[in-house]
């Protein structure tokens, strides 16, 4: 991975870097959260992948994040525990949580809660770009507004 | 008609005596016979009754196992739909990123692997030559397990003790259940260890010899103890108290012969060839342990 990142430095260069919108992954699977980091790189955001939502509250990411991705089951926080952390903070960031285990009712308190979306893994590109982009349309109107 | 119905003795009290024996040998068999089809009825009743119960609780352990395998199936399914995703854009691009494309599909075969490795592990879940029983030594097992379970031991920063008597004689088990039931007890302990930070983190294992009973396996952990109103659901299939995920079963049946519920006491009181458990105070023992018979 380290090797990966060297490579691609000289590509995208520091000041491409600093331009591309910050994407958070929080997922307790190792090769899940490689695979959406993987993805998301590829789609050109700029992707960090946390073990847990509480490495991710201790980063130096949570305010540059534009958009998280969280897992809902994980050990110690939930995704769905980790959004309502951050409203709470008023450091609201759009959340899309995933899942490997659909339950309407986690559906429903997450939709409720104010997550963009509620994806079962697995879910295809178009339906995360789609989730994606409404998050972060959601998050450039609310700047507009403050 | 009328000579028949004056003949002499048509009336006699022989007559009315012969009718009233009728009459109550008819009632008697009358009532006989319908009590007899109540019982059976009933009996009936009650044994379909029991099959539907048992029916729904089958379908119940069915459907908590197939969420389980569902969800340890999504977990590699959706690493390789993100991988092959994100390899066609690394090609796609401008500039193919041919470096990045292989590490995708690199991570495509991985996760491929691990899916049949869930796959492996269920079907071993039921497969038969699993409770074949053969002589074993249980620290061997033991051994076994915690190897099995040492990377995430290290991980999680836990310390292991091993306290395993050195006279136990060979036991009569089957491996495969034996390993299952004592790794999911070394899971379940590091499980309840992760939330602490304030102590060390104790992993203890022990094997023992109970003259005449067997040989009692103790795993025992620092964590913050069973809470004593979940100690009767214990060995109930699939019971949990964690917020994530699905418990394997931990009542595998060590004898083959379906799951078993035990008393919850000491060591000594307990019956043979099954699990029990003891709780002791908070942080000090949270110990389910597997017992063999010989």
């Amino acid at each position: 991975v380290v090797a990966a990142r060297y490579r691609s430095l000289p590509r995208w260069g520091g000041e491409d870097l600093a331009k591309k919108t910050v994407i958070s992954i929080v997922d307790d699977d190792e090769s899940a959260r490689n695979a959406l980091t993987n993805l998301m790189r590829s789609l050109d955001f700029s992707a960090t992948a946390f073990a847990s939502g509480e490495s991710f509250l201790r980063s130096n990411r949570l305010r540059s994040t534009a958009c998280l991705i969280a897992d809902v089951k994980m050990p110690g926080m939930t995704g769905l525990e980790l959004h309502s952390r951050l409203v709470a903070s008023a450091r609201s960031i759009p959340t899309i949580l995933i899942t490997a285990y659909y339950d309407e009712r986690i559906r429903a308190q997450a939709l409720n809660a104010g997550v963009v979306c509620y994806l079962t893994k697995p879910f295809s590109e178009s339906e995360l770009l789609a989730c994606s982009d409404s998050a972060l349309g959601d998050q450039r109107t609310g700047r507009r507004e403050s | 008609l009328v000579g028949w119905i004056l003949t002499p003795g048509r009336f006699s009290l022989a007559f009315y005596v012969g009718r009233l024996f009728l009459v109550i040998t008819a009632t008697v068999m009358l009532i006989v016979l319908l009590t007899e089809t109540m019982t059976l009825y009933e009996r009936l009743a009650v044994s379909i009754f029991a099959q539907r119960r048992e029916r729904e609780s089958r379908m119940m352990t069915m459907e908590a196992l197939a969420a389980s395998i569902a969800h340890e199936l999504n977990q590699p399914l959706a690493a390789v739909v993100a991988n092959g995703s994100a390899a066609l854009r690394w090609l796609d691009r401008p500039v193919p990123d041919l470096l990045e494309a292989r590490a995708s599909l690199q991570q495509i075969v991985r996760d491929g692997h691990r899916a049949a490795e869930v796959l492996g592990s269920v079907r071993s879940l039921f497969q038969i030559a699993n409770r074949e029983r053969s002589p074993i030594f249980i620290n061997v097992i033991i051994g076994e397990v915690l190897e099995l379970a040492g990377a995430e031991l290290r991980s999680e920063r836990v310390l292991v003790l091993t306290d395993l008597a050195t006279d136990l004689p060979r036991m009569v088990a089957s491996k495969g259940q034996l390993q299952e039931v004592i790794l999911n007890l070394v899971r379940n302990a590091v499980d309840a260890m992760r939330p602490i930070t304030d102590r060390a983190r104790v992993l203890k294992v022990s094997s023992t010899f109970v003259s005449g009973q067997g040989v009692l396996i103790a795993i025992a952990d620092s964590g913050t103890g069973i809470d004593p109103k979940n100690v009767e659901g214990l060995f109930d299939a699939f019971f949990t108290t964690k917020p994530h995920g699905t418990a394997w079963a931990c009542d595998l049946p060590l004898d083959g012969r379906g799951p078993r519920r035990t008393a919850i006491g000491s060591a000594e009181r307990a019956p043979r060839r099954c699990l029990l458990v003891h709780a002791a105070g908070r942080g000090r023992v949270v110990a389910a342990s597997g017992r063999v018979a010989f």
